[in-house]
């Protein structure tokens, strides 16, 4: 394969992961919030 | 003319052309548990390896005498040599364990190897907590294996340019081209999972080294505990789980990878390319952050009416984790098998359930439903709940967006129940299995969800005690259920048709 249609770039792959912890810590908080509100 | 009279002598040798293509390559990636094993001079564990890859490598490179096919593979071919591959390779991978001795018979050895590769977890092995480092190693690396495809695998690396190789690709119940070209396709799968291998490894890895084990111990626990996670398979070196690690941030790590092993590689792949946009668009992610929380809430609702954890923050960590162990297909636990079946109640155990079945998304590792059929189907709900308010004359479209936009329609409605109702089946078949050799139903339908789910929490029932016509039921449901039921179905096609005469002029 050509340089052309390389599959992946290093910094779009940074970035995407970047992405993922966050939607992980936002499913992370809200799931916590939402034990707190059953809770009381 | 019909589709099975073209399966002639000839095409027949070249499917066992390809499964052995398969097995051999299979073979060798036994190779990496032989070195653990010589690495911890588990010399008698090495033997067996050695056995195991001779008998593998003879097999595969018999049934690679055949001829090999020079047309385009049809539909049917490239269905059962993936059905049949799986067959093949769960038989040879097996080996190890049986002669390990820490299996009863051959048939608890499959049933292990079975479970690895279909990324289920449940396992009848005898004393996990002392199994040597090598047959440790195999168990998580088929784990791997199967989750990401090994038709994938010998796609992407040993066999370029098989022509017809995305029905191979499709026949390992993996759907979406994310690049025009099936090869480029398979060798990113296989990028995104070998990123995320190196990422998972070293930050489990590090995060068991601080807890305090020994250097290699903790890179081999890093590496097994990624690969089993990702995978959706749950199986752990240790027979408490994740329970063993006693850590908060171990369990946050594995909490992560199992997500993201859940995540279609489509969607990895436009994450990591620049449409994340797509992130919060495709209605698979919809889909699935929607039930991950209605489940959570009925989830707290029933631990808290019980009141089985005192604390906000226990009461989240212990079912936030159990639940998306069970909706992603993983079968982590951070609490024992008997908490379900005595501590957790009606409600919570039902809420599993429904996690088990729905499962991840389409064209990544877990098993389950996938929230696209969850969400074509829920879609399909409402629209038809809309044209009860509208007009007899009114034409109602709903859209959704799945990498590009598109219109829902019957035919989209109609795959999706059709896979929803043989799952359903199936897991009312693996209850009824369960209850007619005396289990409490809730359990037999929670190990029943589990197997076709390809998930792994166990409610008890799983063990080398169980009886075997048990284990032979959940060997079916993990294999039929993990390859969608279709590649299996194209084998039985094939072999009726190969037995009756009479079968060939009625299909």
């Amino acid at each position: 394969m050509g340089r052309s249609d390389k599959l992946f770039e290093v910094k779009e792959v940074a970035l995407g992961l970047g992405w993922y912890a966050a939607g992980i810590g936002f499913l992370f908080v809200l799931g916590l919030l939402l034990s707190g509100v059953v809770k009381h | 003319m019909s589709v099975l009279r073209k399966v002639s002598w000839h095409q027949l040798q070249g499917i066992f052309y390809y499964v052995g293509r398969i097995i051999t390559w299979v073979s060798v990636m036994m190779v990496f548990p032989l070195l653990v094993s010589l690495g911890y001079r588990e010399w008698n564990i090495a033997v067996d390896f050695v056995l195991s890859i001779s008998v593998g490598l003879s097999l595969g490179l018999a049934l690679q005498l055949m001829p090999k096919p020079k047309g385009q593979l049809s539909w049917l071919e490239g269905m059962t040599i993936a059905s049949l591959s799986w067959i093949f390779m769960v038989l040879v991978s097996a080996l190890p364990f049986w002669l390990s001795g820490f299996y009863l018979s051959y048939l608890d050895a499959i049933f292990d190897a079975m479970s690895g590769y279909t990324t289920t977890g449940l396992t009848l092995v005898t004393d996990l907590d002392h199994l040597p480092y090598g047959v440790n190693m195999w168990r998580q690396l088929i784990c791997f294996l199967g989750g990401q495809g090994v038709v994938v695998l010998v796609l992407t690396f040993f066999l370029k340019n098989a022509p017809g190789s995305f029905k191979l690709y499709v026949g390992e119940a993996k759907s979406d081209k994310i690049l025009p070209n099936v090869v480029h396709t398979a060798r990113a799968i296989w990028y995104i999972g070998l990123m995320f291998l190196a990422i998972g490894t070293v930050s489990l890895g590090a995060v068991a080294f601080l807890e305090g084990m020994r250097p290699d111990r903790a890179l081999l626990h890093g590496l097994w505990i990624f690969l089993a996670g990702w995978s959706g398979a749950g199986y752990t070196p240790q027979s408490q789980s994740i329970l063993y690690y006693h850590s908060t941030v171990f369990e946050l790590l594995s909490l992560a990878f199992m997500l993201l092993g859940s995540v279609n590689f489509a969607l990895h792949y436009a994450v990591l390319t620049k449409k994340r946009r797509e992130l919060w668009q495709n209605i698979e992610t919809k889909a699935y952050v929607i039930s991950i929380m209605t489940l959570l809430m009925l989830l707290y609702l029933g631990l808290n009416r019980l009141g089985v954890y005192s604390t906000t923050f226990a009461l989240f960590r212990k079912g936030f984790f159990q639940l998306i162990s069970a909706h992603t297909g993983t079968g982590y636990a951070t609490v024992y098998s008997a908490d379900f079946a005595f501590r957790w109640g009606a409600l919570p155990v039902f809420t599993l359930i429904l996690a088990m079945l729905f499962g991840g998304m389409t064209g990544s590792t877990a098993g389950g439903l996938k929230m696209l059929r969850v969400g074509i189907v829920g879609k399909g709900v409402i629209q038809d709940v809309k044209r009860l308010f509208y007009p007899e004359s009114a034409v109602v479209v709903t859209k959704f967006h799945f990498y590009s936009d598109m219109v829902l329609n019957d035919q989209h409605v109609r795959s999706a129940l059709m896979i929803i109702i043989l799952y359903i089946l199936t897991f009312a078949v693996g209850t009824g299995v369960g209850a007619m050799y005396g289990y409490p139903l809730t359990d037999a339908a929670f190990e029943s969800a589990s197997a076709v789910g390809n998930v792994g929490l166990s409610a008890g029932i799983t063990s080398a005690a169980m009886p075997v016509g048990m284990k032979i039921t959940y060997i079916l449901i993990m294999y039929l259920a993990r390859l969608e039921f279709l590649s299996v179905f194209a084998l039985i096609a094939i072999i009726i048709a190969g037995v009756t005469r009479k079968a060939r002029r009625v299909f």
